[in-house]
């Protein structure tokens, strides 16, 4: 079994490429001899302070196992320290101390791939997410989605996980287990483009992803992505703000 | 669809405070123990609301100029409550945050119940001088909007907040009001919001759908001065449990503090960041 993993990202229009705030990682980890697959995408606040930190520090942990067998308080209490620890120390104007207090936020999506034991080419996704990140499992021509399952269901106020040092309430860590065969594809997206993949499933499309597939080669993908979401959001069918894409294929 | 346009810097809001200052602000407000006047309330509503704007804008890189900001007294003079912004002319955010007149410390507790100091930035000294120049203050706030949806036509329509505690002495507000409403840009006309505070302990009217009922003309006066709500705002107002409806003015008449400060918070929201949460 191979993971083919593409990761795709453009920073919201008007802004600055440095002032994206979404955060992707992903990677292979041995466990006893057998590999399994971490992957994580995290979307930091628009309104946060060094969201875009933040974002980066979830996935990481992610993708190290800290959130393997839940989200404890300790192990948020010392990812919170960190932020704390990489934020600039020199004398902050007014409005920062503020901002700092307030802290800062982001929404993540976690996927483990697990393979089943003696069957490498199948096995267990372990899916972990807080807030309106989402996975979507796609199989021959079927798809399925988590946590959200319509478009509709995309708002300004989900639950996200922040650096102020309260407890996460009690349902804001989704789990689900689904499994997995070479030949799937799942497709890790942060909300925007989580919301317009969906749209364009309700509009009517029955497989909205070859829609990821439209790049002439692997060399200029990534342009070939900016272009396309670039002339969705013209078009007012994606929302303008940071998009993030990793999709990973499981081949034999 | 109106009042739908994404804010950012490059497609800056505008919003504009008129704040009576007539001689009658300085009566007392506050009751039991709170003894500040009606200026000083307004004043401390107002500086706590530009607080949550230049904070609202503020990231790590400094304070982005999603708002642009004109504060306009009236009372005598009438011009820029801004000390350090003399001209009426709006300002960008970020120079709105660097410029308070001073950082009081206050005392603040959180929602955990810790109290901790913080610093309280004041624009605003509150200031009781004169008759209500609401006409004059209506008829500037008519050229600044004007200008703007010239400018940027594409922005999200002007949100204009007047704050009095009284009938205007210098004419009928309401037509100056109408001319301001008529400066629309492509997301929709300018909103007025009108917020009539009283010290006296008279029921307060919230978000009238009709001038009949109204206890008096200035109050009628000050209806067609106020917008009618969208449709989205209707829908804020009514889930914190505000009787608001379709057709219902932007305004509220003999409230207290705690009505004002709700329609200040709830009428500056209404206007999203791009991509905010």
């Amino acid at each position: 079994m191979r993971i083919i993993a593409h990761k795709f990202k453009l920073h919201k229009a008007g802004n600055r490429a440095e002032e994206y705030e979404d955060a992707m990682h992903g990677g292979k980890v041995m466990l006893g001899g057998v590999p399994h697959y971490r992957f994580a995408v995290a979307d930091g606040a628009t309104e946060s302070p060094f969201s875009g930190l933040w974002a980066k520090i979830l996935v990481h942990a992610l993708t190290d196992g800290v959130f393997d067998e839940g989200m404890s308080e300790s192990d948020l209490l010392t990812l919170r320290r960190q932020w704390e620890g990489q934020i600039p120390s020199s004398a902050m104007p007014w409005y920062m101390e503020e901002k700092l207090r307030e802290g800062s936020y982001a929404a993540l999506a976690g996927l483990i791939l697990v393979p089943k034991q003696g069957h490498p080419d199948c096995g267990i996704a372990r899916l972990r997410t807080v807030g309106d990140c989402c996975i979507f499992q796609i199989r021959r021509k079927g798809m399925r989605s988590f946590p959200l399952t319509k478009s509709s269901e995309f708002n300004s106020r989900p639950q996200l996980l922040g650096t102020a040092h309260r407890a996460l309430p009690p349902g804001s860590l989704l789990t689900r287990e689904w499994e997995w065969k070479v030949g799937d594809t799942f497709l890790m997206m942060t909300d925007a483009l989580a919301a317009w993949f969906l749209q364009k499933k309700e509009s009517g499309d029955p497989a909205p992803w070859e829609w990821f597939d439209g790049a002439p080669n692997s060399d200029k993908e990534m342009r070939w992505f900016e272009e396309a979401v670039e002339s969705e959001r013209g078009e007012g069918r994606l929302k303008n703000d940071d998009v993030t894409l990793l999709k990973i294929c499981i081949a034999k | 669809m109106p009042y739908t346009a994404e804010i950012s810097r490059n497609n800056p809001s505008l919003v504009i405070f008129l704040i009576d200052q007539s001689r009658s602000m300085g009566e007392r407000l506050g009751s039991g123990d709170d003894r500040r006047t009606k200026a000083q309330c307004v004043a401390d509503a107002l500086n706590r609301l530009l607080q949550n704007l230049v904070i609202k804008a503020a990231k790590s890189d400094g304070v982005r100029d999603y708002f642009w900001v004109s504060a306009i007294g009236y009372g005598h003079p009438v011009g820029s409550v801004l000390s350090k912004f003399p001209s009426h002319n709006p300002v960008p955010i970020s120079k709105i945050a660097d410029s308070p007149l001073r950082l009081e410390q206050r005392v603040r507790s959180n929602p955990d119940g810790e109290s901790q100091q913080v610093k309280f930035p004041v624009w605003i000294d509150p200031k009781n001088h004169g008759w209500t120049h609401m006409c004059a203050a209506f008829q500037l706030t008519r050229d600044i909007v004007q200008a703007w949806a010239r400018e940027r036509s594409r922005s999200f329509p002007p949100l204009i907040f007047n704050l009095t505690d009284g009938g205007a002495t210098d004419g009928d507000p309401s037509l100056p009001a109408q001319d301001v409403m008529s400066a629309v840009t492509e997301d929709g006309p300018p909103l007025i919001f009108n917020m009539h505070i009283s010290s006296h302990n008279q029921q307060s009217i919230k978000f009238p759908d009709s001038p009949s009922g109204l206890p008096e003309a200035h109050a009628e006066r000050l209806f067609r001065a106020s917008s009618t709500l969208p449709e989205s705002l209707v829908a804020l107002l009514q889930a914190t449990g505000e009787p608001a409806r379709s057709g219902s003015r932007a305004m509220v008449y003999n409230a207290d503090l705690g009505s004002v400060i709700s329609l200040l918070n709830i009428g500056t929201s209404a206007a999203h960041l791009a991509g905010a949460r």
